[in-house]
């Protein structure tokens, strides 16, 4: 891509990623949660994408690590989820209310949920722009 | 033969308009219920997590099962589109 495109994506990347991180963070305090924010996430890697190339994206964030990240948190995710309730009663009466730490469990999921909507959406980009530039 | 379909499917969509509209003017009490389910979430979201976004308390809460199927969903997509680029292909060209 010429140098108008990579000198936005330049200005534009660390931005997009800064927004959907406090999406996904201030999931239980504002609108959004872990799958608008880790579409953001996903979005920006992807304009890096297309603005750089495939191979300077790989070298910063490897399909593998994605992979694993993707696994990883789809096992945390199960797990967080089947004890929910224990969570809850320890952590909610510690916390005060419209504060980032309120909402008991709840921003764990989001940050892991989110990690597996951005990782899987890069899984289906990264496959997708490789077997099309085979 | 294939005249009989066509009138006998004729007749159940006329029937089928006919009890729609009948319903429609006989406007039954649906939100009863609807009443009493938001009712119950908005108080007890509230009450259990105290998380000022109650969609999210209710997504990851009430219905936290739910929310897992859909990250499965999300899942399966991605390995659905990595089997399908590089899973035939493994052996020929790589």
């Amino acid at each position: 891509m010429n140098v108008i495109i990579r000198t936005g994506v330049k200005i534009l990347f660390p931005l997009i990623l800064l927004i959907g991180i406090y999406v996904i963070v201030h999931g239980h305090l504002t609108p959004g949660g872990s799958f608008s924010g880790g579409s953001i996430v996903a979005g920006a890697f992807v304009l890096y994408t297309l603005a750089y190339g495939l191979e300077k994206t790989e070298r910063e964030l490897k399909e593998s690590v994605v992979d694993i990240l993707k696994s990883s948190a789809g096992f945390i995710l199960i797990v967080l989820i089947l004890f929910e309730f224990l969570l809850r009663r320890f952590l909610v009466p510690l916390e005060v209310p419209f504060t980032l730490f309120s909402g008991g469990p709840l921003i764990f999921f989001n940050v892991i949920g989110g990690v597996m909507v951005f990782s899987g959406l890069l899984v289906i980009w990264y496959t997708i722009v490789k077997t099309d530039s085979d | 033969m294939k005249d009989r379909l066509k009138i006998a499917t004729g007749f159940a969509c006329i029937v089928i308009f006919f009890s729609y509209i009948l319903v429609c003017i006989s406007n039954p009490d649906f939100s009863s219920f609807e009443k009493k389910i938001s009712n119950y979430y908005l108080t007890e979201g509230w009450k259990s997590l105290k998380a000022a976004n109650v969609v999210t308390s209710i997504v990851w809460d009430f219905r936290g099962f739910d929310t897992l199927g859909e990250e499965t969903v999300l899942f399966t997509a991605a390995i659905g589109v990595f089997a399908l680029g590089f899973g035939g292909f493994v052996g020929r060209r790589r």
